[in-house]
């Protein structure tokens, strides 16, 4: 008590902190209901992999994939785990590590060696996954690795790979992993900021704001008790300093996208840049049709798509200045009266190309007289043609 | 030339608050950070409004007449406010404050937050979703063609065969944005999609101007104000449009926001200067986004119950609830449309109608404001602001944050918790942007608290009320 009158904002900044501690200590344990405090982790060498489809080299200290085959390039562990349940995380170290749309972690279960297991990582959780949410993990795992798609000839590398216990150690370590996590710019930064992983158990915004807040009454009592006013100084240190420690991983988060739009677009000319990142194969595309085929004035352009409705979106955008409606799976008949081009940028069911009658058909009645003009893996153009009649 | 293209609107917008603030009672002199953050969105409007009226009166998109007519707009500004000071000397110098330490490192972390939204801004491609199917795409196509392409819904599109008329989902959306990010590649004379994202880079700058000069009016010390301008720019969800342009949000942020804060100021003050400006910025956000509509109503029921004695506005209430009762629920507002609620359905002027269709959102809003990062701890002391209300405060203090926090939970009740717009909330696409829009005017208000609950914190200052 006496150090709680003699030094007030010190003890109430120690005693919220303690309260805060122990508070997480209880979630933390209730939530993720560890079975031990403590074991050991499994480090296993980069050695015990192998690239089973595509191809890639051993450097040290990690092991690169850049051939695909058929698209595809698996890295894979033959030797197994024998004792899965023993671990309930796996954390690994692979880069690029943000520009993926999906990466497969998969594994074998001996008791079942017909079925493939697999785990598609999300976004802003890729340093470590929980197990437990795994579908069929457990008993003796045969095979486990990573499948990679080929995307723009991107490499990969593998840098460590550990299996680690279910204990309480570690439940913490992954809270702290949670909060680190690199969230990079997307579409949903628009609209809201997770602050590190998406799924994580404990939010920092509540225990640092819970932490301010707590010390702020218990000071406010002690000067109360008192009977001294309070100090403005230590009221904004204290305000700030809760807001400073959240910024600071912020500026961190920043720091690191500041380095990654620095690596994949800085000093290149606005197409370059798009053909560095996500958008890079369409890019391409859409400029192909512009350059190679399109009439340099405005043509209409009506984009048919049944899959995603990201490009078809984003069509009008890179045909610009082209006219382009991207609303329909199938063509209207004010088509025809309009004219100009179809693009097909993935196949629409029930619609296909009629080569004898040179025309697109769906439904029992639909029509549409059309010529080829492009083709593309990526998507058809085709032209309209005037009815005969 | 860009350079040129991005001081001259400036200027034009400094030079107009210039002269509307000398009908202020100063002290000193004049509040330039005010004055340069507020004048940076008035000079941009300017510049959509007078794309827009050469376009009119030449049938082009003409970056030189669009200058020429700013340049005289400047010239114009500059006289009124000379004049407003018997042309004498026009005391616009302005030194930086002395600072201790710890206001170099608020200044230091501002910039470096600035730095890193400026080097994503102005080094990547178009990012955000509605930038490359709205704001910027109509900015684009207006560039290309070299005209002002008009943009009709999906029915109109098929009914006609004019080349230069396009379709996108959000086309009544006011063109003021899209021709504020159409300038830069007009001054340059070629479109690049990070042009078109470095006027809304300028905006987070003056931003932090306008609450920075906001806060001196407040008695604040440089060291607080700059505290009030760091809280703002280090909001992750300010950074991230700042980071990611293109949206319209933080337009509305410039014109909604520091529209609030002028009223919020006026409240503490009583500068009739502050009430015209607050309600000038809340008006041209009716022509940003269709959501200040919204904003304009709510500032002006702010002013009304900031202006009208209790018993009055008690009266008022009063009135209204038994019009209300007695079929009297919806006004017809020449030129603006209906206003009011009937069978179900909300109407407001410019927004239209909002179908009365409660949801269970509150989750959702608690996960926004007070789990996920968007905000850092700002609803932390929001909330704790509100809580202090209960303890002995300045009556002017109480009434002025109260009515504000009740009348933005309002808006937020009836968009997200009583309308089929509430799916908005869980999918978390809107509720994010419609804060930012008004965030400024938070930020303002714990500033004003502190100077409630801190008296002696304040400073003389030196900056004018």
């Amino acid at each position: 008590m006496k150090y709680l009158r003699r030094f007030p904002m010190a003890s109430s900044l120690l005693l919220a902190l303690l309260v805060i501690i122990c508070a997480s200590l209880t979630v933390v344990y209730l939530r993720e209901a560890p079975a031990a405090f403590s074991g050991q982790s499994l480090q296993i060498p980069l050695e015990a992999f192998s690239i089973v489809k595509g191809s890639g080299k051993r450097q040290p200290g990690a092991l690169t994939v850049d051939g695909y085959t058929g698209g595809k390039a698996i890295i894979s562990n033959l030797q197994g785990l024998k004792s899965s349940a023993a671990y309930r995380y796996v954390r690994f170290r692979l880069t690029p590590d943000k520009l993926i749309d999906t990466l497969p972690l998969f594994f074998w279960r001996s008791a079942d060696t017909g079925k493939l297991h697999s785990m598609a990582l999300e976004e802003n959780l890729l340093d470590h996954i929980d197990l437990k949410q795994a579908e069929g993990w457990g008993g003796a795992i045969s095979e486990y690795g990573f499948i990679f798609t080929e995307s723009d000839g991107r490499s990969w590398h593998l840098q460590a790979f550990a299996f680690t216990p279910d204990t309480l150690t570690q439940a913490l370590l992954n809270t702290l992993s949670d909060w680190l996590e690199f969230e990079v710019w997307s579409q949903h930064s628009i609209n809201f900021i997770y602050g590190g992983a998406s799924d994580k158990q404990l939010s920092p915004v509540v225990l640092a704001g819970s932490w301010v807040l707590l010390t702020l009454l218990i000071y406010s009592l002690i000067m109360w008790r008192k009977r001294q006013s309070l100090s403005t100084r230590k009221v904004a240190a204290v305000l700030l300093s809760g807001w400073v420690l959240l910024d600071t991983r912020w500026l961190l988060n920043l720091y690191q996208q500041m380095w990654l739009t620095h690596d994949t677009y800085a000093g290149k000319s606005l197409s370059e840049q798009y053909q560095a990142g996500l958008d890079a194969e369409y890019y391409r595309f859409f400029e192909r049709i512009k350059k190679e085929v399109l009439p340099e004035a405005p043509q209409f352009i009506y984009v048919l798509d049944s899959r995603t409705a990201y490009f078809r979106a984003k069509t009008p955008w890179f045909l610009a200045p082209h006219n382009v409606f991207n609303v329909d799976s199938y063509p209207r008949p004010e088509y025809a009266k309009k004219g100009g081009f179809i693009l097909i940028l993935h196949p629409v069911p029930g619609l296909k190309y009629d080569p004898s009658t040179r025309s697109l058909r769906w439904g029992k009645k639909g029509n549409l007289p059309v010529s080829p003009v492009y083709l593309d893996p990526l998507g058809t153009l085709y032209q309209i043609r005037p009815p005969v009649n | 030339m860009l350079i040129f293209a991005l001081l001259l609107p400036w200027i034009a917008g400094s030079l107009w608050l210039l002269w509307l603030e000398s009908f202020s009672p100063r002290l000193t002199g004049f509040n330039i950070p005010r004055i340069l953050g507020y004048g940076f969105f008035l000079g941009n409007f300017f510049c959509a409004s007078l794309l827009f009226l050469a376009h009119f009166l030449f049938g082009q998109l003409s970056f030189a007449a669009v200058s020429a007519m700013l340049l005289f707009l400047s010239c114009v500004g500059f006289l009124l406010a000379w004049q407003r000071t018997g042309y004498g000397k026009v005391s616009i110098r302005f030194s930086l404050p002395a600072m201790e330490d710890s206001g170099r490192k608020l200044a230091l972390l501002i910039a470096v937050h600035l730095l890193f939204a400026g080097y994503d801004a102005l080094n990547r491609p178009l990012l955000p979703w509605d930038a490359w199917t709205t704001w910027t795409y109509r900015a684009k196509i207006c560039f290309q063609n070299q005209d002002l392409s008009s943009f009709v819904d999906a029915a109109a599109w098929l009914g006609t065969t004019a080349a230069d008329t396009y379709t996108i989902p959000a086309h009544d959306y006011p063109l003021t944005v899209s021709l504020i990010q159409l300038w830069p590649s007009l001054a340059t004379g070629t479109w690049d999609d990070r042009l078109a994202a470095v006027p809304g880079l300028f905006a987070g700058f003056a931003l932090v101007l306008a609450l920075y000069g906001q806060a001196r009016s407040l008695k604040h010390s440089a060291l607080l104000a700059l505290a009030g301008g760091y809280l703002l720019i280090s909001i992750p969800l300010l950074d991230a449009h700042l980071a990611l342009p293109g949206y319209a949000d933080i337009w509305l942020s410039g014109f909604a926001g520091l529209g609030f804060v002028s009223l919020l100021q006026w409240s503490q003050s009583k500068d009739r200067v502050q009430l015209f400006t607050g309600l000038l910025f809340l008006l041209l956000g009716f022509f940003i986004k269709r959501e200040g509509s919204l904003w304009l109503m709510t500032g002006l029921l702010f002013a009304l119950i900031q202006g009208l004695p209790l018993k009055l506005l008690a009266a008022l209430i009063l009135a209204m609830i038994l019009a209300v009762f007695s079929g009297f629920s919806l006004v017809d507002l020449p030129g603006l449309g209906r206003l009011g609620y009937l069978d179900g359905d909300f109407y407001l002027p410019g927004v239209g109608t909002i179908r009365l269709q409660p949801q269970d959102a509150s989750l959702a809003v608690l996960n926004n404001l007070f789990t996920n990062s968007s905000w850092n701890l700002l609803f932390y002391y929001v909330s704790t602001m509100l809580l202090l209300q209960f303890l002995p405060v300045s009556r002017q203090v109480r009434r002025a944050l109260l009515s504000f926090v009740l009348l933005l939970s309002m808006v937020i009740a009836t968009i997200f918790f009583l309308s089929e717009k509430g799916i908005w909330l869980k999918d978390s696409t809107a509720f994010g942007r419609l804060l930012l829009q008004v965030l400024p005017a938070l930020v303002f208000a714990l500033l004003i608290q502190w100077r409630a609950v801190f008296p002696r914190s304040q400073t003389s200052g030196n900056d004018g009320p």
